[in-house]
């Protein structure tokens, strides 16, 4: 088994045990997006609905400007 | 048969107390927490250096130590990880959430007690968590921050007792697996 140095604040050293391979205890990840990544996501698909929207209402008072 | 380690995934949506959940277990893991020996040999050979029940110099001790050997990272990608206090030092940097945890490890194996604050910066979303420990032991009077996230750099151990802005906050117990 490796070992790291971990420094202390007298100036000595900690050898600490790292094992050779990482096991799949004791870290953990949630599957769901932290709060201000889902706000990020939720404003790029509303700009995205709204340009849509925009876009397509622009065309159509066109399209009724062009028929008069 | 060997199997790939993987990460364990937890489906924890926005609730506080699921998140707190996870990192009391990791705190207090067997394996790379307080039920660790290692952890309280660590933690006691950190403040070697300070005199019997100077308290403070303990938590200075402790605060010098973790900005010394973790240094501030990100998660991975639009995910939260969470990693125990000994799993972090072997790797050697961590988010808010693991620095938490080490300074808590360390400050609970010395004596404190200590607890988890999670501050929100503009009253909207849930966005930093750092370490509260409680001054003096056993009959505690004020809370002092171990917030290791603010050094500016490895080793500096300038913001000791900073508490970064914030609009609102809630602390969590620690102190029991």
């Amino acid at each position: 088994m490796r070992t790291k140095k971990l420094k202390l604040p007298d100036g000595g050293t900690f050898n600490l045990p790292v094992p050779d391979a990482f096991g799949d205890s004791d870290l953990a990840a949630s599957t769901t997006p932290t709060g201000r990544t889902a706000m990020y996501v939720i404003g790029a698909v509303g700009g995205a609905v709204a340009g849509v929207l925009i876009i397509y209402l622009a065309t159509k008072i066109t399209e009724a400007i062009e028929r008069r | 048969m060997e199997t790939t380690p993987t990460l364990q995934a937890y489906r924890v949506g926005e609730s506080l107390q699921d998140r707190m959940k996870i990192l009391r277990g990791l705190l207090w893991s067997p394996r790379n927490g307080l039920q660790n020996p290692t952890m309280l040999a660590l933690a006691r050979r950190v403040t070697n250096g300070c005199r019997g029940r100077d308290a403070m110099c303990e938590l200075r001790t402790i605060y010098q130590f973790v900005v010394t050997n973790v240094r501030y990272t990100g998660d991975m990608a639009s995910i939260d990880t969470f990693s125990a206090p000994l799993r972090t030092l072997q790797m050697g940097g961590e988010d808010c959430d693991g620095h938490c945890l080490v300074n808590a490890a360390l400050a609970i194996a010395n004596g404190f007690q200590a607890k988890a604050r999670i501050t929100s910066n503009r009253g909207v979303t849930w966005d930093h968590i750092y370490c509260m420990v409680g001054l003096p032991k056993g009959r505690i009077e004020r809370w002092i921050a171990l917030d290791t996230t603010l050094a500016r750099s490895l080793g500096d151990a300038s913001r000791f007792s900073h508490e970064p802005p914030r609009a609102k906050y809630q602390d969590f117990e620690l102190g029991r697996p």
